[in-house]
Protein backbone atom coordinates (compact mmCIF):
# COMPACT_ATOMS: atom_id res chain seq x y z
CA UNK A 1 0.00 0.00 0.00
CA UNK A 2 1.42 3.37 -0.93
CA UNK A 3 1.68 6.36 1.37
CA UNK A 4 -1.38 8.54 1.37
CA UNK A 5 -1.50 12.26 2.00
CA UNK A 6 -3.68 13.49 4.81
CA UNK A 7 -6.05 14.95 2.21
CA UNK A 8 -6.41 11.53 0.55
CA UNK A 9 -7.09 9.88 3.91
CA UNK A 10 -9.62 12.51 4.98
CA UNK A 11 -11.27 11.93 1.61
CA UNK A 12 -12.26 8.46 2.84
CA UNK A 13 -14.13 9.89 5.85
CA UNK A 14 -17.65 11.28 5.53
CA UNK A 15 -18.42 14.81 6.72
CA UNK A 16 -21.80 16.55 6.85
CA UNK A 17 -20.87 20.08 5.82
CA UNK A 18 -21.87 23.14 7.81
CA UNK A 19 -21.35 26.88 7.60
CA UNK A 20 -20.43 28.21 11.00
CA UNK A 21 -17.02 26.99 12.27
CA UNK A 22 -17.28 25.01 15.51
CA UNK A 23 -13.67 25.84 16.37
CA UNK A 24 -12.32 29.35 16.14
CA UNK A 25 -8.70 30.39 16.44
CA UNK A 26 -7.70 33.91 17.37
CA UNK A 27 -4.49 33.90 15.39
CA UNK A 28 -3.38 37.28 16.77
CA UNK A 29 -2.58 35.30 19.93
CA UNK A 30 -0.61 32.78 17.83
CA UNK A 31 1.92 35.45 16.88
CA UNK A 32 3.34 35.26 20.41
CA UNK A 33 3.14 31.46 20.56
CA UNK A 34 6.63 30.05 20.14
CA UNK A 35 5.86 26.34 20.19
CA UNK A 36 2.70 26.20 18.08
CA UNK A 37 1.95 22.63 19.25
CA UNK A 38 -1.21 22.52 17.10
CA UNK A 39 0.94 22.18 13.96
CA UNK A 40 2.22 18.69 14.61
CA UNK A 41 -0.52 17.22 16.81
CA UNK A 42 -3.73 17.82 14.83
CA UNK A 43 -4.54 14.43 13.26
CA UNK A 44 -6.15 16.16 10.27
CA UNK A 45 -3.35 18.72 9.94
CA UNK A 46 -5.79 21.61 9.84
CA UNK A 47 -3.33 24.06 11.39
CA UNK A 48 -0.69 25.37 9.00
CA UNK A 49 1.73 28.26 8.75
CA UNK A 50 1.59 30.59 5.75
CA UNK A 51 4.43 33.11 5.69
CA UNK A 52 4.58 33.01 9.47
CA UNK A 53 0.83 33.41 9.97
CA UNK A 54 -1.09 30.56 11.55
CA UNK A 55 -4.13 29.52 9.58
CA UNK A 56 -6.83 27.07 10.56
CA UNK A 57 -9.56 25.48 8.49
CA UNK A 58 -12.37 23.64 10.22
CA UNK A 59 -13.43 21.45 7.28
CA UNK A 60 -11.94 18.00 7.80
CA UNK A 61 -12.01 18.22 11.60
CA UNK A 62 -12.61 14.79 13.13
CA UNK A 63 -13.57 16.41 16.47
CA UNK A 64 -11.00 14.69 18.65
CA UNK A 65 -10.25 17.75 20.82
CA UNK A 66 -6.46 17.43 20.76
CA UNK A 67 -5.96 21.07 19.65
CA UNK A 68 -7.97 22.29 22.61
CA UNK A 69 -5.69 20.43 25.01
CA UNK A 70 -2.39 21.47 23.38
CA UNK A 71 -3.34 25.09 22.76
CA UNK A 72 -4.36 25.55 26.38
CA UNK A 73 -1.25 23.77 27.69
CA UNK A 74 1.79 24.94 25.78
CA UNK A 75 0.05 27.14 23.25
CA UNK A 76 -1.36 30.62 23.76
CA UNK A 77 -5.01 29.72 24.47
CA UNK A 78 -6.12 30.87 21.03
CA UNK A 79 -8.48 27.95 20.36
CA UNK A 80 -12.17 28.11 21.26
CA UNK A 81 -13.70 24.69 20.91
CA UNK A 82 -17.25 23.30 20.62
CA UNK A 83 -18.85 20.47 18.68
CA UNK A 84 -20.70 21.21 15.45
CA UNK A 85 -24.43 21.85 15.74
CA UNK A 86 -27.08 19.17 15.58
CA UNK A 87 -25.36 16.10 14.23
CA UNK A 88 -23.27 17.87 11.59
CA UNK A 89 -19.55 17.39 11.09
CA UNK A 90 -17.76 14.05 11.00
CA UNK A 91 -20.02 11.05 10.44
CA UNK A 92 -18.23 7.76 10.91
CA UNK A 93 -19.39 4.62 9.10
CA UNK A 94 -16.89 2.32 10.86
CA UNK A 95 -15.88 4.07 14.08
CA UNK B 1 -38.57 18.62 22.69
CA UNK B 2 -40.46 17.07 25.59
CA UNK B 3 -41.47 19.37 28.45
CA UNK B 4 -41.74 16.70 31.13
CA UNK B 5 -39.12 16.22 33.81
CA UNK B 6 -36.99 13.10 33.63
CA UNK B 7 -35.54 11.05 36.43
CA UNK B 8 -32.27 11.22 34.56
CA UNK B 9 -30.80 12.79 31.44
CA UNK B 10 -27.80 10.93 30.05
CA UNK B 11 -25.40 13.06 27.99
CA UNK B 12 -23.77 10.92 25.33
CA UNK B 13 -24.79 7.68 23.62
CA UNK B 14 -21.45 5.94 23.97
CA UNK B 15 -21.00 2.77 25.94
CA UNK B 16 -21.09 4.44 29.39
CA UNK B 17 -24.20 6.47 28.63
CA UNK B 18 -26.03 3.61 26.96
CA UNK B 19 -25.21 1.22 29.80
CA UNK B 20 -26.50 3.76 32.34
CA UNK B 21 -29.70 4.28 30.35
CA UNK B 22 -30.20 0.54 29.87
CA UNK B 23 -29.89 -0.07 33.61
CA UNK B 24 -32.24 2.77 34.56
CA UNK B 25 -34.85 2.01 31.91
CA UNK B 26 -34.85 -1.63 33.04
CA UNK B 27 -35.59 -0.35 36.57
CA UNK B 28 -38.53 1.65 35.25
CA UNK B 29 -37.00 5.12 35.45
CA UNK B 30 -37.89 7.91 33.02
CA UNK B 31 -34.66 8.32 31.07
CA UNK B 32 -33.63 10.60 28.24
CA UNK B 33 -30.39 10.08 26.31
CA UNK B 34 -29.12 13.07 24.33
CA UNK B 35 -26.48 12.48 21.66
CA UNK B 36 -24.76 14.90 19.30
CA UNK B 37 -24.52 12.48 16.34
CA UNK B 38 -27.51 12.05 14.02
CA UNK B 39 -27.45 8.33 14.76
CA UNK B 40 -25.82 6.98 17.94
CA UNK B 41 -22.40 5.60 17.07
CA UNK B 42 -21.62 7.94 14.20
CA UNK B 43 -19.26 10.06 16.32
CA UNK B 44 -17.82 7.18 18.34
CA UNK B 45 -14.38 5.70 17.82
CA UNK B 46 -12.28 3.12 19.61
CA UNK B 47 -9.15 1.20 18.78
CA UNK B 48 -11.23 -1.86 18.42
CA UNK B 49 -11.33 -4.51 21.16
CA UNK B 50 -13.92 -4.83 23.90
CA UNK B 51 -13.59 -7.19 26.84
CA UNK B 52 -16.98 -8.86 27.12
CA UNK B 53 -17.54 -9.32 30.84
CA UNK B 54 -19.08 -5.91 31.59
CA UNK B 55 -21.72 -5.87 28.88
CA UNK B 56 -22.52 -9.54 29.51
CA UNK B 57 -23.80 -8.51 32.96
CA UNK B 58 -26.41 -6.29 31.33
CA UNK B 59 -27.13 -8.36 28.23
CA UNK B 60 -26.13 -12.00 28.76
CA UNK B 61 -24.57 -13.59 25.67
CA UNK B 62 -24.83 -10.27 23.81
CA UNK B 63 -22.37 -11.55 21.20
CA UNK B 64 -25.07 -13.82 19.77
CA UNK B 65 -27.04 -10.82 18.53
CA UNK B 66 -24.69 -7.82 18.62
CA UNK B 67 -22.73 -6.76 15.52
CA UNK B 68 -19.34 -7.87 16.87
CA UNK B 69 -16.56 -8.31 14.32
CA UNK B 70 -14.45 -11.25 15.53
CA UNK B 71 -13.77 -13.10 18.80
CA UNK B 72 -10.14 -12.49 19.73
CA UNK B 73 -8.25 -15.80 19.85
CA UNK B 74 -4.82 -14.49 18.94
CA UNK B 75 -2.80 -11.87 20.83
CA UNK B 76 0.41 -10.30 19.66
CA UNK B 77 3.03 -7.99 21.13
CA UNK B 78 5.66 -6.68 18.75
CA UNK B 79 8.79 -4.69 19.51
CA UNK B 80 9.61 -2.78 16.39
CA UNK B 81 12.53 -0.82 15.02
CA UNK B 82 12.54 0.81 11.59
CA UNK B 83 13.80 -2.43 10.03
CA UNK B 84 12.92 -5.25 12.37
CA UNK B 85 10.08 -6.71 14.39
CA UNK B 86 10.26 -9.09 17.35
CA UNK B 87 6.88 -10.60 18.21
CA UNK B 88 5.30 -12.57 20.97
CA UNK B 89 2.41 -14.44 19.41
CA UNK B 90 -0.16 -16.19 21.56
CA UNK B 91 -3.00 -18.23 20.14
CA UNK B 92 -5.67 -20.01 22.13
CA UNK B 93 -9.01 -21.42 21.14
CA UNK B 94 -9.94 -21.07 24.79
CA UNK B 95 -9.95 -17.27 24.58
CA UNK B 96 -12.68 -17.60 21.98
CA UNK B 97 -14.62 -20.23 23.91
CA UNK B 98 -14.58 -17.92 26.94
CA UNK B 99 -15.90 -15.04 24.84
CA UNK B 100 -13.12 -13.06 26.51
CA UNK B 101 -13.05 -10.17 24.06
CA UNK B 102 -14.36 -9.08 20.69
CA UNK B 103 -13.08 -6.76 18.03
CA UNK B 104 -15.73 -4.15 17.38
CA UNK B 105 -16.41 -1.20 15.12
CA UNK B 106 -18.24 1.31 17.23
CA UNK B 107 -20.51 2.95 14.69
CA UNK B 108 -22.30 -0.34 14.09
CA UNK B 109 -21.98 -1.61 17.64
CA UNK B 110 -23.25 1.49 19.42
CA UNK B 111 -26.17 1.84 17.00
CA UNK B 112 -27.21 -1.70 17.97
CA UNK B 113 -26.80 -0.98 21.69
CA UNK B 114 -28.85 2.22 21.43
CA UNK B 115 -31.69 0.21 19.88
CA UNK B 116 -31.57 -2.17 22.83
CA UNK B 117 -31.75 0.83 25.18
CA UNK B 118 -34.70 2.30 23.29
CA UNK B 119 -36.47 -1.07 23.42
CA UNK B 120 -36.18 -0.93 27.22
CA UNK B 121 -38.16 2.31 27.18
CA UNK B 122 -35.52 5.05 27.33
CA UNK B 123 -36.05 8.03 25.05
CA UNK B 124 -33.13 8.88 22.77
CA UNK B 125 -32.77 12.28 21.09
CA UNK B 126 -29.94 12.20 18.55
CA UNK B 127 -28.54 15.19 16.68
CA UNK B 128 -28.65 17.26 19.89
CA UNK B 129 -25.58 19.15 21.00
CA UNK B 130 -25.77 20.12 24.66
CA UNK B 131 -24.33 23.58 25.28
CA UNK B 132 -24.23 23.56 29.08
CA UNK B 133 -25.60 22.03 32.22
CA UNK B 134 -28.63 23.64 33.83
CA UNK B 135 -27.56 24.37 37.41
CA UNK B 136 -29.74 25.91 40.14
CA UNK B 137 -28.21 26.72 43.54
CA UNK B 138 -25.32 24.37 42.94
CA UNK B 139 -27.58 21.48 41.98
CA UNK B 140 -27.49 20.12 38.42
CA UNK B 141 -31.12 20.04 37.25
CA UNK B 142 -30.89 19.40 33.56
CA UNK B 143 -29.20 20.42 30.34
CA UNK B 144 -29.47 23.29 27.88
CA UNK B 145 -29.36 22.80 24.12
CA UNK B 146 -29.76 26.06 22.20
CA UNK B 147 -33.05 27.57 23.38
CA UNK B 148 -34.28 24.27 24.86
CA UNK B 149 -34.00 23.53 28.53
CA UNK B 150 -34.43 19.88 29.46
CA UNK B 151 -35.12 19.16 33.12
CA UNK B 152 -34.20 16.14 35.20
CA UNK B 153 -33.51 15.14 38.79
CA UNK B 154 -30.11 13.90 37.74
CA UNK B 155 -27.64 14.02 34.85
CA UNK B 156 -25.25 11.22 33.94
CA UNK B 157 -22.25 12.75 32.18
CA UNK B 158 -21.03 10.27 29.58
CA UNK B 159 -19.54 12.84 27.23
CA UNK B 160 -16.50 10.82 26.37
CA UNK B 161 -12.83 11.73 26.35
CA UNK B 162 -13.37 15.42 25.67
CA UNK B 163 -15.70 16.33 28.55
CA UNK B 164 -16.59 19.93 27.76
CA UNK B 165 -19.68 20.12 29.99
CA UNK B 166 -18.00 18.66 33.06
CA UNK B 167 -14.99 20.97 32.66
CA UNK B 168 -17.15 24.01 32.03
CA UNK B 169 -19.18 23.33 35.19
CA UNK B 170 -16.01 22.77 37.24
CA UNK B 171 -16.88 19.13 37.94
CA UNK B 172 -13.45 17.97 36.84
CA UNK B 173 -10.11 19.66 36.13
CA UNK B 174 -9.16 20.41 32.50
CA UNK B 175 -7.35 17.68 30.54
CA UNK B 176 -3.56 17.84 30.65
CA UNK B 177 -1.26 16.71 27.80
CA UNK B 178 0.63 14.19 29.95
CA UNK B 179 -2.61 12.52 31.08
CA UNK B 180 -4.25 12.39 27.68
CA UNK B 181 -3.30 10.50 24.55
CA UNK B 182 -4.26 11.09 20.96
CA UNK B 183 -5.23 8.04 18.92
CA UNK B 184 -5.31 7.96 15.13
CA UNK B 185 -6.81 5.06 13.22
CA UNK B 186 -7.19 3.84 9.66
CA UNK B 187 -9.72 1.18 8.75
CA UNK B 188 -8.26 -0.86 5.90
CA UNK B 189 -10.47 -3.13 3.82
CA UNK B 190 -8.85 -6.45 2.90
CA UNK B 191 -11.64 -9.02 2.64
CA UNK B 192 -12.47 -11.77 5.13
CA UNK B 193 -10.58 -14.56 3.34
CA UNK B 194 -7.40 -12.51 3.03
CA UNK B 195 -7.56 -11.66 6.72
CA UNK B 196 -8.09 -15.31 7.70
CA UNK B 197 -5.10 -16.37 5.60
CA UNK B 198 -2.62 -13.63 6.47
CA UNK B 199 -3.35 -13.55 10.17
CA UNK B 200 -3.87 -17.31 10.45
CA UNK B 201 -7.41 -17.07 11.76
CA UNK B 202 -10.42 -19.33 11.51
CA UNK B 203 -13.84 -18.03 10.57
CA UNK B 204 -14.94 -15.38 13.11
CA UNK B 205 -11.62 -15.64 14.95
CA UNK B 206 -9.81 -12.37 15.52
CA UNK B 207 -6.47 -10.91 16.43
CA UNK B 208 -5.33 -8.07 18.67
CA UNK B 209 -1.75 -6.91 18.31
CA UNK B 210 0.15 -4.08 19.98
CA UNK B 211 3.42 -2.57 18.75
CA UNK B 212 6.14 -0.78 20.71
CA UNK B 213 8.94 1.40 19.36
CA UNK B 214 8.94 2.47 15.72
CA UNK B 215 5.17 3.23 15.43
CA UNK B 216 5.62 6.32 17.59
CA UNK B 217 9.07 7.13 16.26
CA UNK B 218 10.65 5.91 19.49
CA UNK B 219 8.53 8.16 21.70
CA UNK B 220 6.09 6.94 24.38
CA UNK B 221 2.92 5.44 22.94
CA UNK B 222 2.34 2.50 20.65
CA UNK B 223 0.64 1.00 17.65
CA UNK B 224 -2.33 -1.35 17.41
CA UNK B 225 -3.89 -3.70 14.92
CA UNK B 226 -7.31 -5.31 15.32
CA UNK B 227 -8.96 -7.58 12.79
CA UNK B 228 -12.54 -6.83 11.85
CA UNK B 229 -14.77 -9.06 9.74
CA UNK B 230 -13.41 -7.85 6.39
CA UNK B 231 -11.10 -5.01 7.41
CA UNK B 232 -8.42 -4.24 9.95
CA UNK B 233 -8.20 -1.29 12.32
CA UNK B 234 -4.64 0.03 12.38
CA UNK B 235 -3.40 2.99 14.34
CA UNK B 236 -1.23 4.64 16.92
CA UNK B 237 -1.91 6.09 20.34
CA UNK B 238 0.54 8.48 21.92
CA UNK B 239 0.47 10.73 24.97
CA UNK B 240 -0.22 14.26 23.82
CA UNK B 241 2.85 15.64 25.58
CA UNK B 242 5.10 13.30 23.60
CA UNK B 243 3.17 14.08 20.38
CA UNK B 244 3.80 17.75 21.02
CA UNK B 245 7.51 17.00 20.55
CA UNK B 246 8.45 20.65 20.86
CA UNK B 247 12.04 20.28 19.79
CA UNK B 248 10.85 18.72 16.53
CA UNK B 249 7.91 21.00 15.89
CA UNK B 250 8.86 21.45 12.25
CA UNK B 251 9.88 17.84 11.67
CA UNK B 252 7.24 16.20 9.51
CA UNK B 253 8.14 12.73 10.71
CA UNK B 254 7.01 13.73 14.18
CA UNK B 255 3.64 14.95 12.98
CA UNK B 256 0.84 12.74 14.20
CA UNK B 257 -0.78 12.21 10.76
CA UNK B 258 2.57 11.05 9.31
CA UNK B 259 3.37 8.59 12.10
CA UNK B 260 0.44 6.38 11.18
CA UNK B 261 1.58 6.39 7.53
CA UNK B 262 5.11 5.39 8.57
CA UNK B 263 3.52 2.59 10.57
CA UNK B 264 1.27 1.30 7.78
CA UNK B 265 4.14 1.33 5.30
CA UNK B 266 6.64 -0.35 7.69
CA UNK B 267 8.01 -3.50 5.99
CA UNK B 268 6.29 -5.75 8.57
CA UNK B 269 2.85 -4.26 7.97
CA UNK B 270 3.22 -3.45 4.28
CA UNK B 271 3.26 -7.19 3.54
CA UNK B 272 0.31 -7.97 5.78
CA UNK B 273 -1.79 -5.18 4.33
CA UNK B 274 -0.81 -5.55 0.67
CA UNK B 275 -3.70 -4.76 -1.66
CA UNK B 276 -5.74 -3.18 1.11
CA UNK B 277 -7.71 0.01 0.82
CA UNK B 278 -8.07 2.70 3.46
CA UNK B 279 -11.82 3.23 3.87
CA UNK B 280 -11.90 5.53 6.88
CA UNK B 281 -9.57 7.82 8.82
CA UNK B 282 -10.45 8.76 12.38
CA UNK B 283 -8.97 10.21 15.56
CA UNK B 284 -9.92 10.27 19.21
CA UNK B 285 -8.45 11.23 22.56
CA UNK B 286 -7.82 8.66 25.30
CA UNK B 287 -7.63 9.66 28.99
CA UNK B 288 -4.59 7.56 29.88
CA UNK B 289 -3.56 9.20 33.15
CA UNK B 290 -4.76 6.20 35.14
CA UNK B 291 -5.96 6.00 38.73
CA UNK B 292 -4.25 9.20 39.89
CA UNK B 293 -6.02 11.20 37.20
CA UNK B 294 -9.51 10.03 38.21
CA UNK B 295 -11.24 12.94 40.02
CA UNK B 296 -11.67 12.32 43.75
CA UNK B 297 -15.30 13.39 43.50
CA UNK B 298 -17.37 11.51 40.92
CA UNK B 299 -20.82 12.15 42.38
CA UNK B 300 -21.86 15.80 42.43
CA UNK B 301 -25.15 17.46 43.33
CA UNK B 302 -27.35 16.02 40.60
CA UNK B 303 -24.56 14.76 38.33
CA UNK B 304 -22.37 11.67 37.93
CA UNK B 305 -19.16 11.31 35.91
CA UNK B 306 -18.81 8.06 33.96
CA UNK B 307 -16.61 6.33 31.37
CA UNK B 308 -13.95 8.34 29.56
CA UNK B 309 -15.34 11.54 31.12
CA UNK B 310 -14.19 10.21 34.49
CA UNK B 311 -10.88 8.96 33.07
CA UNK B 312 -11.75 5.27 33.38
CA UNK B 313 -9.06 3.82 31.12
CA UNK B 314 -6.31 1.32 31.93
CA UNK B 315 -3.18 1.13 29.84
CA UNK B 316 -1.31 -1.80 31.37
CA UNK B 317 1.19 -2.14 28.55
CA UNK B 318 -0.21 -5.42 27.22
CA UNK B 319 -3.89 -4.84 27.87
CA UNK B 320 -5.79 -1.65 27.06
CA UNK B 321 -9.18 -1.23 28.61
CA UNK B 322 -11.77 1.48 28.46
CA UNK B 323 -14.95 0.03 27.05
CA UNK B 324 -15.56 -2.50 29.84
CA UNK B 325 -14.85 0.18 32.46
CA UNK B 326 -17.21 2.58 30.71
CA UNK B 327 -20.02 0.02 30.63
CA UNK B 328 -19.64 -0.97 34.28
CA UNK B 329 -19.38 2.64 35.46
CA UNK B 330 -22.53 3.44 33.47
CA UNK B 331 -24.36 0.47 34.93
CA UNK B 332 -23.34 1.47 38.46
CA UNK B 333 -24.39 5.07 37.81
CA UNK B 334 -27.79 3.71 36.81
CA UNK B 335 -28.05 1.72 40.05
CA UNK B 336 -27.03 4.79 42.08
CA UNK B 337 -29.61 7.03 40.41
CA UNK B 338 -32.34 4.44 41.16
CA UNK B 339 -31.34 4.37 44.84
CA UNK B 340 -31.24 8.18 44.96
CA UNK B 341 -34.75 8.25 43.54
CA UNK B 342 -35.96 5.73 46.12
CA UNK B 343 -34.57 8.01 48.84
CA UNK B 344 -35.77 11.16 47.11
CA UNK B 345 -32.30 12.64 47.45
CA UNK B 346 -30.38 13.68 44.34
CA UNK B 347 -27.77 15.75 46.15
CA UNK B 348 -24.19 14.57 46.39
CA UNK B 349 -25.18 12.83 49.61
CA UNK B 350 -27.94 10.87 47.88
CA UNK B 351 -25.80 10.01 44.85
CA UNK B 352 -22.64 9.14 46.80
CA UNK B 353 -23.62 5.49 46.54
CA UNK B 354 -22.08 5.73 43.05
CA UNK B 355 -18.60 6.27 44.47
CA UNK B 356 -19.05 3.50 47.07
CA UNK B 357 -20.20 0.95 44.46
CA UNK B 358 -17.41 1.96 42.07
CA UNK B 359 -14.81 1.35 44.78
CA UNK B 360 -16.22 -2.14 45.32
CA UNK B 361 -16.28 -2.86 41.57
CA UNK B 362 -13.51 -3.90 39.22
CA UNK B 363 -13.55 -0.38 37.79
CA UNK B 364 -11.65 1.31 40.60
CA UNK B 365 -10.05 -1.89 41.95
CA UNK B 366 -8.35 -2.61 38.63
CA UNK B 367 -7.46 1.03 38.07
CA UNK B 368 -5.85 1.13 41.50
CA UNK B 369 -3.98 -2.08 40.85
CA UNK B 370 -2.39 -0.58 37.72
CA UNK B 371 -1.86 2.86 39.29
CA UNK B 372 1.90 2.77 38.67
CA UNK B 373 1.63 1.70 35.02
CA UNK B 374 1.48 5.26 33.59
CA UNK B 375 4.76 6.10 35.34
CA UNK B 376 6.45 2.94 34.11
CA UNK B 377 5.15 3.43 30.58
CA UNK B 378 6.45 7.00 30.41
CA UNK B 379 10.01 5.63 30.60
CA UNK B 380 11.54 6.59 27.22
CA UNK B 381 13.80 3.49 27.23
CA UNK B 382 10.71 1.36 26.56
CA UNK B 383 10.34 2.90 23.12
CA UNK B 384 13.92 3.29 21.91
CA UNK B 385 16.53 1.40 23.94
CA UNK B 386 14.67 -1.87 24.46
CA UNK B 387 13.25 -2.37 20.95
CA UNK B 388 16.75 -1.63 19.58
CA UNK B 389 18.34 -3.97 22.10
CA UNK B 390 15.96 -6.83 21.29
CA UNK B 391 16.51 -6.29 17.57
CA UNK B 392 20.29 -6.25 17.99
CA UNK B 393 20.21 -9.39 20.14
CA UNK B 394 18.12 -11.45 17.73
CA UNK B 395 19.94 -10.21 14.65
CA UNK B 396 23.14 -11.39 16.32
CA UNK B 397 21.62 -14.72 17.35
CA UNK B 398 20.19 -15.44 13.91
CA UNK B 399 23.21 -14.32 11.90
CA UNK B 400 25.59 -17.13 10.92
CA UNK B 401 28.79 -16.19 9.13
CA UNK B 402 31.08 -19.04 10.11
CA UNK B 403 33.21 -16.86 12.35
CA UNK B 404 31.25 -15.70 15.38
CA UNK B 405 30.35 -18.22 18.05
CA UNK B 406 27.81 -16.67 20.29
CA UNK B 407 28.71 -17.18 23.92
CA UNK B 408 26.98 -15.94 27.04
CA UNK B 409 29.63 -13.30 27.25
CA UNK B 410 28.84 -12.05 23.79
CA UNK B 411 25.10 -11.93 24.49
CA UNK B 412 25.94 -9.89 27.56
CA UNK B 413 28.06 -7.58 25.44
CA UNK B 414 25.20 -7.05 22.99
CA UNK B 415 22.86 -6.13 25.84
CA UNK B 416 25.41 -3.81 27.44
CA UNK B 417 25.80 -1.93 24.16
CA UNK B 418 22.31 -0.57 24.89
CA UNK B 419 21.86 -0.35 28.63
CA UNK B 420 23.76 -0.81 31.88
CA UNK B 421 22.99 -3.93 33.93
CA UNK B 422 21.73 -1.82 36.84
CA UNK B 423 19.33 0.16 34.66
CA UNK B 424 18.07 -3.01 32.99
CA UNK B 425 17.48 -4.69 36.35
CA UNK B 426 15.70 -1.66 37.76
CA UNK B 427 13.45 -1.23 34.73
CA UNK B 428 12.58 -4.93 34.85
CA UNK B 429 11.73 -4.68 38.54
CA UNK B 430 9.55 -1.60 37.99
CA UNK B 431 7.80 -3.43 35.16
CA UNK B 432 7.03 -6.43 37.32
CA UNK B 433 5.76 -4.20 40.13
CA UNK B 434 3.57 -1.91 38.04
CA UNK B 435 2.09 -4.19 35.37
Amino acid sequence: MKRLSIEERLGTTVFDQFEEPHITVDNRLCVDCVEKPCLNTCPSRLYTLHEGVLTFQYEGCVECGTCRVVCHNGGNKAVRWTYPHGGLGVRYREG
Amino acid sequence: MPDEKFDCIVVGAGLAGLAAAYQMATDGLQVLVVEKAKVPGQKNVSGGRMYSHALAKLIPRFWEEAPVERAVTREGVTFMTRESAFSIDFESKKLGDLHNSYNVLRTKFDAWFSEKVAARGAMIIPGARIDRLHIEDGQVKGVIAGSDKLLADSVVLAEGANPLLAEQAGLKPPLKPHQTAVGVKEVIKLGADVINDRFRLGMDEGMAQVFVGAPTSGLPGGGFLYTNRDSVSLGIVMPIDSAMGFEHARDKRRQVPELVEDFRTHPYLAKLLRGGEVVEYSAHMVPEGGYRQVPKVLAHNGALLTGDSAGFVINAGLTFRGMDLAIESGRIAGVAVKRAKDKGDFTRGGLKEYERLLKQSFVLKDMKRFRNAPGFLSNPRMYTTYPEMISDLFETLFTVDGEKHLSRKEVRQVLMRHVSPVTLAMDALKGVRSL
